[in-house]
């Protein structure tokens, strides 16, 4: 019996192959992209979850920022009986590390306290956890550096030199750690011994992250109120209060979007949701699809479903005979989309910048999540055909051979204007982004990023070394311009001061830029009022002070800023106002401008700037590169070109713009193929009335408007549905910007012909066919 | 109104060529009423299409009033073609998915007739037909001679010339045929042309010449014993 249902089902797809391949098709297509974002979404959702006590560790946090003082962990640990245990990161993105004749320059390292490894899970080749970091000058490596330094020498106990100061000694080797945890490092140093050290008594010093480890059962708020009231601080006691807050670690992937400068690049639960939605919309599509297909199939059959239930088939018999044949095409479906996920992977991974694994797909909770995936589609798969197909009644059926035909159309343009609906939301939300990116791109920063080239400098000496590059680099023809500063665009103006402006008393906390001379024209900053730094004036070093305008706003300058003093406190000196130069976009565009002060402080300066005349990119590269490593032979320089690194700043909205133009571009194939599909049916059951109609006088082109008008009003009704849809989803993506793009109607409209276009070219060819049948032939047609 | 020369019409399938038409050369005259008759596959629906420019025959002329439309692309056949030329076919061939007054208001549509016009148009006719409440009902409300009437109605609407029919009472009981047969009649005295290709003795009577037809060729022609209407 079963087999005879199989063979009655194989025989049905074998006869309609064009439906039954553009059925399995789009479901194995629908399925592989629901099972890929599943993986993504998977992963994402597991950060930081390998850790055994994840439910118990939490990071301190104040409003925005999660950057703390050296002294903060042990204060709140000495004083809160809830925390058991608790570690400090401190990040360090430019060591110089060495080993006999290996040198490298490293960029993720942190010092830390012993209590990391009790307290989080990562794996220890080598050494003990609970004692690696307890001692001073020690050191725990991953495998990877281990590997680069040592190669296959035992690296426990070995000494490697930091920054050509310090010996450490190795006391663990940490297995590579997991590319879910939210913090990656390759050198862990212990921060022991460092206690007495005068920085590490400075309040001022926040760069440091805080993890504690909780009991059991503890109260937030209460936990949160004691940290804030602890960390008041003593000499200024009507403060406001700060409100520190803890955050869960299964928390700090998805959950930080309102942290700046976070240890690491964050993902957001906004884009988890965006490509959960995204896989849920093509599955929906190709389920979709598939019911139109079979539907379309079935009113073909309603004869054939009267016949049996004529000779006796019961409702239950002619049900089977359908879930067969849908299950028949599920399996086939899945068992493709399988195959496509294991190909497609890779490229999944270069685009996602993430590195799942087919090997994922046998993790417990993915296959639950794949079962219910097959579980949804294969209740609606069966759904229509077990329940409304079967229910026909034989008499009807046989008699009104044709006549259901109507109503079902109807059901079909919903599903297709269902669709649409979805095309259209994922195409404008696609020129959406791309708008943004192009906007953030384009956007005039206030300066000029082009053929400026820069490198971090550990340290440049004393200035007369650092005068000798400068004129080194100058000697050069294609060199136009050096100087140095402490932050360059595309980084965060994040060094704080406090600046007294004349005629006021209280200081004022405010962004400081520390630069060197002839750093505001390296960046063809304008000047609104007054003048640049100048090394005419040997005096500017000490004396001279230059605002944004933003700046003279904050500070409350009034009357003429060119002449007023300031009392500055990093370094602390009295400054003139020497220079008033327009805002520019200093920090990403995510950022709203700061008012920033510029002023000479050479020994803050840890970055070089060369500005270069437009030509070879790389050769310019070349040239500066190595005049610095003749006068610096210690330093590992790491040349970048500005527009480059801007660039860089907005690589997550790349990726997921990239990522989102794809399941764009996959929804409308699938949608087109099924409105094919339909087409194909719905026009090929029309082929008599088509046939009537040229008989009484219609031209092939009133055929074909008519037919053709038919399928665009489910696209208008998609259209009139996406447009809210997606101006609320973009409206919201475009809040995380402080710059940003207009939502122009003109985007929504292109949507619509967009895919206006694309629906007629798909039903046109059919129509045509139709439109020009021999109306002979057509009225033949039963 | 309309004359025939050596009109041949020849199928291809595949590696198969039939002739279902051998130079029938064939002239009508307005006002005339003309039953074509002969066994099943002699060519006379072929005949039939090619006269309503439905179809193009491969060999031989086909003057329409005066005109030589046997050379015709079919955009230009249906222009010609469109309010002087209707047909009744066998199968009522009505659309299921318009009502009655929908599937008469079809030719007026393609000929661009105003909504008003249309209306009245379609309203005279059905009361005409004697189905006007009917108007409102789908074809497959109707029984077999309703909706040959319906049928006949959406012929006549445009006023056309000639009326090409298709064995129009092949699907009827005798008594929705001789109904049919008379509604013919009475068109053809108001002037209609009317061309019928029938296998029935009784409805040839009502023609006014019989054209017997085997394998493409034209074997007899006979001026018919006219009945009168019943």
């Amino acid at each position: 019996m079963i087999k005879n249902y199989f063979k009655t089902a194989l025989a049905h797809l074998k006869r309609n192959i064009t439906y039954a391949f553009i059925s399995i098709l789009s479901l194995t297509i629908g399925l592989a992209v629901c099972i890929l974002l599943l993986l993504y979404v998977r992963y994402e959702l597991s950060y930081d979850r390998f850790n055994k006590n994840a439910d118990h560790i939490y990071r301190l946090c104040q409003p925005g920022a999660v950057y703390q003082s050296p002294q903060t962990a042990k204060l709140l640990a000495d004083k809160i009986p809830e925390i058991k245990d608790y570690t400090r990161l401190l990040p360090r993105y430019n060591e110089i590390v060495e080993y006999k004749e290996n040198r490298f320059k490293e960029t993720a390292v942190t010092y830390t306290d012993a209590g990391l490894f009790r307290i989080f899970s990562f794996k220890f080749k080598q050494g003990n956890p609970e004692s690696a970091l307890s001692d001073p000058l020690t050191i725990v490596i991953s495998e990877k550096t281990a590997r680069k330094y040592f190669g296959n020498e035992d690296p426990m106990g070995k000494i490697l030199k930091l920054n050509s100061e310090e010996n450490y000694t190795i006391t663990g080797v940490l297995e590579d750690m997991p590319q879910n945890s939210h913090f990656r490092y390759e050198i862990f140093i212990t921060l022991a011994g460092t206690e007495n050290e005068e920085a590490f008594s400075n309040w001022g010093w926040q760069n440091f992250l805080v993890y504690f480890l909780f009991q059991d059962h503890f109260s937030q708020p209460d936990v949160e109120a004691k940290c804030s009231q602890l960390l008041k601080n003593p000499n200024e006691p009507n403060a406001p209060l700060i409100k520190y807050t803890i955050q869960n670690l299964k928390d700090i992937h998805l959950y930080s979007a309102h942290i700046k400068n976070d240890i690491q690049p964050q993902n957001s639960i906004t884009y988890v949701l965006i490509f959960s939605a995204i896989g849920f919309l093509v599955l929906l599509i190709s389920c979709f699809n598939y019911i139109n297909l079979l539907t379309a199939n079935a009113t073909t059959q309603v004869i054939e479903i009267g016949m049996r239930k004529a000779s006796g088939a019961s409702r239950f018999q002619l049900a089977i005979q359908y879930i067969s044949e849908s299950f028949l095409v599920v399996f086939l479906s899945f068992c493709l989309s399988l195959l496509i996920v294991g190909f497609c992977l890779p490229i999944f991974n270069e685009l996602s910048g993430k590195d799942l694994t087919i090997l994922s797909l046998t993790r417990i909770n993915t296959i639950w999540g794949i079962l219910g995936i097959l579980f949804t589609v294969g209740i609606v798969a069966v759904w229509y055909p077990a329940f409304i197909l079967s229910s026909y009644d034989p008499t009807k059926v046989l008699k009104a051979s044709k006549s259901t035909g109507e109503s079902k159309f109807q059901f079909k343009k919903i599903l297709v204007g269902a669709q649409f609906t979805i095309v259209i939301v994922l195409i404008t939300s696609s020129i959406v982004m791309f708008r943004q990116i192009r906007f953030l791109q384009n956007t005039d920063l206030g300066f000029d990023k082009e053929n400026v080239i820069t490198s971090e400098v550990q340290t440049f000496g004393n200035e007369e070394k650092y005068m000798t590059l400068k004129r080194a680099l100058l000697d050069q023809s294609m060199v136009v311009c050096v100087s140095a500063g402490s932050r360059i665009p595309s980084e965060d103006l994040s060094n704080y001061g406090g600046v007294i402006p004349q005629g006021q008393e209280k200081p004022i906390t405010i962004p400081y830029a520390h630069v060197h001379f002839d750093y505001l024209n390296t960046l063809d900053i304008k000047v609104v009022k007054g003048r640049l730094f100048s090394d005419e004036y040997r005096t500017d070093a000490t004396e001279a002070v230059i605002l944004n305008e933003a700046a003279v706003k904050s500070l409350e300058i009034q009357g003429d800023p060119i002449g007023q003093s300031l009392k500055c406190n990093w370094p602390r000196s009295d400054r003139k106002i020497v220079g008033i130069v327009r805002d520019f976009h200093f920090e990403s565009l995510y950022k709203k401008n700061k008012p920033a002060v510029f002023v000479i402080a050479f020994n803050e300066c840890g970055q070089l700037l060369v500005k270069v005349k437009p030509s070879n990119g790389l050769s310019s590269l070349q040239t500066v590169s190595d005049i610095c490593k003749k006068i610096y032979p210690d330093q590992i320089f790491d040349f970048r070109f500005l527009d480059v690194r801007l660039e860089q700043l907005y690589q997550a909205e790349k990726k997921t713009f990239r990522l989102m133009g794809y399941f764009a571009v996959l929804a409308i194939i699938l949608s087109s193929m099924g409105l094919f599909g339909m087409a194909s049916f719905i026009i090929t059951s029309r082929t008599k009335e088509i046939g009537i109609r040229k008989a009484n006088g219609a031209a092939v082109s009133e055929i074909m408007r008519m037919l053709n008008i038919s399928f665009v009003k489910g696209i208008a009704i998609g259209f009139v549905l996406a447009t809210p849809v997606a101006y609320y989803v973009m409206s919201r993506w475009l809040e995380g910007f402080a710059y940003r793009t207009t939502l122009s109607w003109w985007i929504f409209a292109l949507a619509g012909i967009l895919v206006l276009a694309i629906a007629l070219l798909t039903v046109s060819w059919q129509s045509w066919r139709a439109a020009t049948v021999n109306p002979v032939e057509a009225l033949k047609h039963e | 109104m309309i004359q025939t020369v050596n009109l041949t019409k020849r199928f291809k399938t595949d590696d198969i060529e039939t002739t279902a038409l051998n130079n029938v050369s064939l002239t009508v005259r307005k006002g005339e009423f003309i039953a074509i008759m002969g066994p099943s596959g002699c060519g006379k629906s072929t005949l039939l299409n090619i006269l309503g420019m439905l179809d193009s025959p491969s060999d031989g002329t086909y003057l329409f009033d005066g005109t030589d439309v046997s050379k015709f692309k079919e955009s230009k056949r249906t222009q010609y073609r469109k309010g002087n030329i209707q047909f009744v076919f066998q199968s009522f061939n009505l659309i299921e998915g318009l009502n009655v007054f929908d599937n008469v208001e079809l030719p007026l549509i393609y000929l661009k007739k105003s909504g008003a016009e249309r209306k009245q148009m379609v309203t005279d006719i059905l009361e005409r037909m004697k189905i006007g409440h009917r108007k409102n009902h789908f074809p497959q409300q109707l029984s077999g001679g309703q909706q040959q009437r319906v049928a006949i109605a959406r012929a006549v609407v445009p006023g056309p010339q000639l009326i090409l029919a298709d064995e129009p009472t092949g699907n009827l009981d005798s008594k929705n045929g001789i109904e049919v047969m008379n509604l013919l009649s009475d068109l053809n005295r108001q002037g209609t042309t009317i061309v019928m290709v029938t296998h029935s003795q009784r409805d040839a009577t009502f023609a006014h010449r019989i054209i017997n037809l085997f394998d493409g060729q034209i074997v007899s022609e006979e001026i018919a014993q006219r009945q009168q209407a019943l």
